[in-house]
């Protein structure tokens, strides 16, 4: 106990005293040498300069964490050899990085190596770039996705995968018999207050989940630092509850401020990292992946906009004017702003008709539309104005007859008229939006639409006008950051 | 992602539906009747001579301003078919002897008839005015009649009949432009139906019976 203690107030010191001449960044000098030290029991860490790696003891060999540089892995394979006249049996990768692996192709005669699928892709990479430094690094076969589990002499060692998007291969080693956990990079726990500094707020979280389900009470880096539990939990509670915070606003379809307004972390008010709260907030609202379904359906006023070629040579006409309409559309959001949209609605008919002395026409054209658009809320709110636009394509069916006077049949006499026809066209317009409850909204979409002239006789309109009253429920949504 | 809650799935659909159907409800323009109004008879000359056919159409016309040719499916007869004997095809009489006779034509219910006078070929009186038609007037077309003046003239002591076309130099005058408009000689369809023309030459008219028929 009074050894966690101890560790504890020392990482409470390296974590949170003022960063002078690099002294967090290098909490141990370097030294020429490499040099051993026990952590607990049959655990031992190794220093190289600024770099630390870990190891195991047991009787029928050695676990190793990362074999470090080559030279260091030489000295390493013969002072392992030479003090606990064992060989070492498993080298466990937890980074590509050449300062920690290059070493080990020193321990391919008698250790199995072990890491992340990732880890020889992560190599190769690394190599294709930095030849000098790869050159020794060995890159392995199959390697595992997210736990493997070494058992040697009685000692068990678990290796999990972490995400991390730099460091893909990214491994943490924990031993359970010592409730120690090594990690050899943790990017985003540096001086407080806390900033994602570009880091996925999605790794970071998908990270310390990670570490959260792991049993251990202290955490090694491969930097030297050494952080207690205590520290990483307290930091991801209250990134858990700013997360959370932000998850449920965003899915309640609040705005930055009522978030920000509404997520006081009081409880959090004592944590180092709290009074950098606001741009945290902000940062994870930017990180936020927003997606939604949508189904609206009401009920709309369709104007129709007569044609004028439509009347021309004729001496009475009349067509277009004002028709009731259904409306659905179902809305796939992509984001809080960007909505895919697909409607559909059916209008009821419009009854044209046009006269000459010798000729009398009459039809009634029933319109329906389907339209693809883009909607487009530039600022989400209780109450919003969305921009639509898009490609839509008009079937019109036209049914009617004329009538031709003073001829003979059968050119004189009444004739049906039957038409169909589909025109592709332009929809553009907007929605006024009222939330009246986080999944339900009343909405006014305002829509004109302006189709290709039509090839037949009886096409009546070029153009038309929506507007509408409609609900609109949604109805899945998720949120995540990214 | 799931349905939040589950009912107002069903309550959205619902409503889409409803207003769907809504507008989906049909009702299109109907067609006029096409029941036959009235019937008429076209054809046939002023001066009808012995000796010579003459034919007659009969039309109808329908509730929806069309005509149909019933020419050959009417009922044709002559109250008098010793002066106007019905012959072949339908619609054609034989000018048999001088006098008058009452053409009628039925088709259904309907029922058209016209007086034709039929003068005796061999005992005519001159100077005279007669015309010949061009092809048959419809609504729009125009057609040239011509007028022709005879007279008894003689050569070496002999008589003869001499006639002149004087289509050109005679006043022409429509009982009813809106079914034949006048212009100079010529003559143009306006609407379907007959009326009268008028021409005069030389202190002499004659009256020419003009059938606008209806056009294909």
């Amino acid at each position: 106990m009074r050894h966690a203690i101890a560790i504890a107030s020392v990482t409470l010191f390296i974590l949170f005293a003022p960063r002078t001449a690099g002294a967090q960044d290098n909490p141990v000098p370097s030294s020429a040498m490499p040099e051993i030290t026990q952590v607990r029991g049959d655990l031992y860490r190794v220093r190289d300069g600024q770099v630390y790696t870990i190891f195991v003891v047991t009787p029928e060999g050695i676990i190793l964490g990362d074999p470090l540089g080559r030279e260091s892995a030489l000295w390493l394979r013969d002072e392992l050899k030479k003090r606990y006249r064992q060989d070492v049996r498993f080298v466990l990768h937890t980074s590509h990085d050449y300062r920690r692996a290059a070493g080990s192709p020193v321990f391919n005669d008698t250790a199995d190596i072990e890491a992340h699928v990732s880890f020889s892709a992560e190599v190769a990479k690394a190599r294709h770039h930095d030849f000098a430094h790869y050159r020794f690094s060995a890159r392995m076969g199959a390697g595992f996705t997210d736990t493997r589990t070494v058992t040697l002499g009685g000692r068990t060692v678990r290796m999990i995968h972490v995400p991390s998007p730099r460091t893909p291969e990214s491994v943490v080693l924990l031993f359970p018999g010592e409730r120690i956990a090594f990690a050899h990079d943790v990017p985003w726990i540096g001086r407080p207050p806390f900033t994602f500094r570009g880091l996925s707020p999605a790794d970071v979280m998908a990270w310390l989940g990670t570490l959260a389900a792991l049993d251990y009470d202290t955490l090694l880096l491969g930097d030297g630092r050494t952080i207690a539990r205590e520290t990483i939990d307290a930091y991801a509670g209250y990134l858990r509850a700013m997360h959370d915070a932000v998850i449920k606003g965003v899915g309640d379809g609040r705005t930055f401020a009522e978030i920000l307004a509404g997520t006081t972390l009081d409880q959090f008010s004592g944590n180092p990292h709290f009074p950098a709260r606001v741009s945290q907030l902000s940062e994870l609202f930017s990180a936020v992946k927003y997606s939604a379904l949508r189904l609206s359906a009401g009920a709309t006023v369709n104007y129709v906009v007569r044609a004028s070629a439509f009347c021309a040579a004729w001496t009475a006409c009349s067509a277009g004017g004002a028709v009731h309409a259904g409306r659905v559309a179902a809305a796939v959001a992509v984001s809080r702003s960007v909505e895919i949209l697909g409607e559909m609605y059916v209008s009821g008919q419009t009854v044209s008709s046009r006269t000459t002395p010798d000729v009398d026409e009459e039809g009634a054209t029933r319109r329906t539309r389907g339209a693809v658009l883009l909607r487009w809320t530039p600022a989400p709110a209780k109450f919003s104005v969305a921009v639509v636009a898009g490609p839509s394509v008009t079937v019109e069916d036209v049914k009617g007859f004329d009538t031709v006077r003073g001829v003979l049949l059968p050119r004189g006499g009444s004739h049906p008229i039957e038409q169909r026809e589909s025109r592709a066209g332009a929809t553009l317009g907007f929605d006024l939006d009222f939330a009246i409850s986080p999944n339900v909204s009343i909405r006014m979409p305002v829509r004109m639409t302006m189709m290709r002239p039509g090839k037949g006789t009886y096409t009546d309109s070029s153009s038309d006008v929506q507007v509408g009253i409609e609900l609109a429920f949604r109805l899945a949504h998720r949120v995540a950051v990214k | 992602m799931r349905c939040q809650p589950a009912h107002t799935c069903f309550r959205a659909f619902a409503i889409a539906l409803t207003l769907a159907l809504a507008s989906c409800r049909a009702t299109y323009p109907a067609a006029p009747t096409t029941t036959d109004v009235s019937l008429l008879l076209l054809g046939g000359m002023t001066e009808s001579l012995t000796w010579q056919g003459y034919a007659f159409r009969a039309f109808t016309l329908r509730a929806d301003g069309a005509y149909e040719e019933v020419t050959e499916t009417a009922t044709w007869s002559s109250s008098d078919t010793a002066v106007m004997t019905p012959r072949a095809p339908s619609g054609y009489f034989w000018a048999a002897a001088a006098g008058t006779s009452v053409i009628t034509v039925r088709k259904g219910s309907l029922v058209a008839s016209r007086t034709v006078a039929v003068l005796d070929s061999g005992r005519l009186t001159y100077p005279r005015l007669s015309y010949t038609q061009g092809a048959d007037l419809t609504p729009g077309a125009s057609s040239y009649f011509t007028l022709w003046w005879s007279e008894v003239r003689t050569n070496n002591g002999w008589p003869y009949i001499w006639s002149g076309d004087v289509t050109s130099v005679a006043a022409w005058t429509s009982d009813n432009p809106s079914i034949v408009r006048v212009s100079g000689s010529a003559l143009t369809g306006v609407s379907v139906g007959l009326t009268m023309v008028r021409a005069s030459y030389n202190g002499i008219s004659i009256e020419v019976l003009v059938s606008v028929y209806p056009s294909r």
